[in-house]
């Protein structure tokens, strides 16, 4: 069956290598997410991919027919793979509506797709606005129309750059879902790229973390939250707190609590990450705040009390900072960060000032070696 | 993703299994089009056995160079002075009519060199208009009894084309004004500088590198110039290199001469490129939506519209009066059957050079466009370097190839059928398309390379990965949306061959009138007001473009600056 493959691919600009060594399979029906900050090759691969860019190295195929080799002898162009890519400016042609702009790689003749055309008009509310120019359209309309127009001819591999970038925050959930479906009706291979982890994490079967031109982690999205590979998969999600220590016995003893640390030679130097999720209020001493968490069985009683330092609310959780009033065990004298940050879900909104204990979900603590 | 290059990098010419891009064959046989009548003239001048060049040297290369260069240092001066004062008043003075100014400012363009060296020698010389009434208010009688200053020399050469080419320091000098920031003006004053003392300390060095990529142009086209320097028997380059060709039957001798020319040529487009290499470094700060308006009243108003007036009415409003005055007065002379024959050849010729133009500046940019390959940009470039070479270079570099493949071809079908090819090339039409293209396919293509770089790449992209081809996606996306560019690029092209004279005097086949060379024949023979008619014809046409730079003036100012 038919399938995005991509096997050992390398790609520089004069002596700036920006993808190095690497392989991606999408099967058929699947979605992947290509994740990684600005810079870190994802485009570029995704260029590649859809032939738009000369392969320099590797190879790529959909199903088993050989797109283009690295020794340069075969490069089927663009128009000839039956990829669809979808851009994050749209690219919509200015000088054809609606209509016509989403049967541009359709064949007048073919029946069966100008039918898919206007049913797809019809189901995405696009119907009124067929003849409409595209600058007289929503940021979303645009966005559902370069969608729509990519996958019209219908194509083996669907290729996104970041689809939803181009759109106002607040319509960005609805049309994510839109897409998704949209997506998942076709069964093909659609890899997409995004710099936005939610957005990834929604998306994607599977999520391969790209940094500087290499894929550092390829797996679920609870895999990538919860097993990342490194500080930097961890700090995808936002920011965390970051205590060193050395690991003893297996374990990762902070001024926070003790972590076990599987896997570790003793006396290695390691960073602890939590992320701000990570924490659970017990108790608060002063009043203002009616919280009691419900006690998880991974979550452990820290030992150090903190003090709150300011508190604001975000909605669907609260953001807090504390700072360290009685030391704990530090162990090896582990120094805490200044500030702590934490996520606690709901509204949670103690005075500056105010006594806080709480526990530390172990799920949500990752350790790494220190090189 | 990294350095956000969504160019494309097709290598463009390989040789493998792979097929060779079709387009980059396009630039290269474009280039090798441009190519051959100046590798044509650098063979000839370095391979003849002759030895002309000793020659040249012990009689007219003096000369020669003398007159150039002291044609070259008048001109520079004088449209620096004009072009830069102007656009100063224009740009950052408020005064009564200044707005009309900006665009009227440019009308001199319209009229070709040769044509306003015409009108003055007309209205100048001794049994001109101005003279004659001299003459009758003063009671002189001989020319002995007054002084004039003669007007077919040097001098008068040096302000006829200063007249006509002023406007390309204008419109650089103008943009380069207009894009410096308010803020190091307005730093200017507050630290105690008059207006007058920031325009020399501040606005004038800023606007340098402007201003010599303004008269680079402006004497380029001087370089250019056949028409006036011969009416006025002045001995440049260009009139040398005619005369050691056709009077003195030394095709040789004048590839030489070409080649001296062409380091002027050189040396101008070396200026002119580090010029525009340095304007990059010139802008310290993005904020320039105001400018200071110095508000003229009164003398100074009055002063100040008089000199931005001046030179409009010596390059436009004169030459223009004159020559519809004489094609009213003379309209049974000039209205005639012949009028329209040339009008015809003019259009027709201009007509299928522009088309020609626009064709292969669309394959000499789209080429690019598809492929960031070194050699394919290089190539693009070398291709517009024929706007440089004047026109004399050009028309013996054009003879020699073409005369080359008329006497190949009438031996190939000697000894195939035993009879000669009918000449096609050298003496013909096609002679002079073939000059018209090498020259002005710079226009054309600056003009397509401008309007597909408003097309962002990810419409190719888009397009492409749709199912359309390299050339689909040119004809589907790219020509809709650059249609305005590519009748720019027609025009500009279609124009400048209109009012072409230097090549089209020689290439052209025996008999066949354009125009221009009407204009130039009758000149010569002083009969100017029966070629009145053609020769307003010409200005009519060179009206089209300076309405386009106008608009994109105007608009400008709209857009906020």
């Amino acid at each position: 069956m038919a399938g995005l493959h991509l096997r050992n691919v390398s790609h520089a600009f004069g002596d700036h290598t920006v993808v190095s060594d690497v392989s991606v399979e999408v099967a058929p029906g699947e979605l992947v997410c290509l994740l990684g900050p600005s810079g870190c090759g994802k485009t570029t691969l995704l260029r590649v991919a859809a032939g738009l860019e000369m392969l320099q190295s590797g190879r790529v195929s959909i199903g088993e027919e050989v797109l283009a080799d690295g020794q340069a002898t075969r490069h089927t162009p663009p128009e000839r793979r039956g990829v669809g890519l979808m851009f994050q400016d749209f690219a919509l042609f200015p000088h054809l509506n609606v209509r016509d702009n989403i049967g541009f790689g359709v064949d007048g003749h073919d029946i069966e797709r100008r039918q898919w055309i206007e049913e797809a008009l019809q189901r995405a509310g696009l119907g009124p606005s067929r003849d409409a120019y595209p600058h007289t359209l929503s940021g979303g309309q645009q966005q559902r129309v370069a969608l729509l127009r990519a996958l019209a001819p219908k194509p083996r591999v669907m290729l996104l750059d970041e689809p939803f970038s181009g759109l106002d925050v607040t319509r960005r959930a609805a049309i994510r879902q839109q897409t998704l479906s949209l997506l998942k009706e076709t069964e093909a291979a659609t890899l997409m790229v995004t710099h936005d982890p939610e957005e990834a994490m929604f998306m994607a079967d599977r999520i391969l973390v790209m940094l500087a031109g290499r894929i550092i982690q390829d797996g679920s999205p609870v895999d990538v939250y919860f097993n990342p590979t490194d500080g930097f998969v961890t700090r995808l999600f936002g920011t965390v707190n970051r205590v060193e220590t050395t690991v003893r016995d297996g374990h990762a003893e902070t001024p926070l609590g003790t972590f076990a640390a599987p896997g570790f030679i003793d006396g290695t130097r390691v960073e602890v990450l939590l992320r701000p999720e990570a924490f659970r209020v017990l108790d608060a001493s002063s009043a203002g705040a009616p919280v009691q968490v419900g006690f998880e069985p991974a979550c452990e009683p820290a030992k150090t009390r903190l003090r709150v330092l300011r508190a604001r609310p975000l909605g669907r959780s609260s953001h807090v900072e504390f700072e360290a009033v009685e030391r704990g065990d530090g162990g090896d004298g582990a120094g805490l960060p200044e500030i702590l940050v934490a996520r606690i879900p709901g509204v949670f909104l103690p005075e500056a000032g105010a006594d806080v204990r709480f526990a530390i979900d172990a799920r949500q603590v990752h350790i790494f070696t220190i090189d | 993703m990294t350095a956000e290059t969504h160019m494309p990098t097709r290598p463009a010419i390989r040789f493998g299994r792979l097929a060779v891009d079709p387009w980059a064959i396009g630039a290269l046989a474009v280039a090798v089009f441009v190519a051959a009548p100046l590798f044509a003239v650098l063979w000839q001048a370095l391979s003849t056995s002759e030895d002309i060049w000793g020659h040249l040297v012990a009689t007219v290369l003096p000369t020669y160079v003398r007159e150039t260069l002291l044609l070259m240092t008048g001109v520079g001066i004088g449209t620096l002075i004009i072009g830069t004062g102007t656009a100063w008043l224009v740009t950052m003075c408020r005064f009564p009519g200044q707005r009309m100014l900006t665009w009227a400012l440019l009308l001199p363009f319209a009229v070709p060199a040769y044509l306003l060296a015409f009108v003055a020698t007309d209205q100048l010389e001794y049994a001109g208009t101005i003279q004659t009434w001299l003459r009758a208010i003063f009671g002189w009688q001989r020319p002995s009894d007054y002084w004039f200053p003669e007007i077919r020399s040097l001098g008068g050469a040096i302000w006829v084309m200063t007249l006509a080419l002023y406007p390309y320091v204008y419109l650089l000098a103008r943009s380069a004004f207009l894009e410096q920031s308010v803020c190091v003006l307005e730093v200017s004053r507050t630290l105690g500088k008059t207006p007058w003392g920031s325009f020399w300390g501040v606005a004038l060095p800023l606007a340098r590198p402007a201003l010599v990529i303004g008269i680079s142009l402006a004497l380029m086209e001087t370089l250019n110039d056949f028409g006036t320097v011969d009416f006025f028997a002045v001995r440049t380059f260009t009139v040398g290199i005619y005369d050691v060709w056709l009077n003195m039957s030394s095709i040789a001798g004048a590839a030489q001469l070409s080649l001296v020319l062409m380091v002027f040529v050189l040396l101008l487009i070396i200026a002119e490129r580090l010029a525009r290499r340095g304007r990059r470094y010139h802008h310290t700060t993005t904020r320039h939506q105001n400018l200071p308006s110095y508000r003229l009243r009164g003398g100074r108003a009055a002063l100040a519209l008089a000199a931005c007036a001046l030179p409009i009415f010596l390059g436009f409003v004169v030459p223009a009066g004159v020559l519809i005055g004489y094609a009213v007065e003379f309209h049974a002379e000039t209205l005639s059957p012949r009028y329209f024959e040339f009008a015809g050849n003019s259009l027709g010729l201009s007509a299928f050079a522009a088309l020609g133009a626009v064709i292969v500046g669309v394959v000499l940019a789209y080429a690019v466009r598809l492929s960031a390959h070194p050699a394919v940009t290089g190539m693009a470039r070398f291709a517009s370097i024929g706007y440089a070479v004047p026109a004399s270079v050009l028309a013996v570099g054009v003879i020699l190839p073409l005369a080359g493949v008329d006497e190949a071809m009438e031996g190939t079908t000697t000894a195939l059928f035993g009879i000669p090819a009918p000449i096609l090339f050298s003496g013909t039409v096609a002679a002079v398309v073939y000059g018209y293209l090498v020259r002005f396919l710079a226009l054309s293509h600056g003009a397509v390379e401008a309007g597909l770089a408003k097309v962002t790449p990810s419409m190719d992209g888009a397009a492409r990965t749709l199912g359309a081809s390299p050339g689909g996606a040119l004809g589907r996306v790219h020509f809709p949306l650059i249609r305005g560019s590519l009748l720019t690029a027609a025009l500009l092209v279609f124009v400048d061959c209109m009012k072409e004279l230097p090549m089209t005097l020689v290439l052209r086949p025996f008999d066949f009138d354009t125009l221009a060379t009407f204009v130039y024949q009758y000149a010569s023979d002083e009969l100017f007001e029966e070629a009145s008619l053609a020769a307003l014809t010409i200005v009519a046409a060179g009206i089209l473009p300076v309405i386009l730079l106008s608009m994109t003036i105007v608009n400008s100012r709209r857009g906020g600056t």
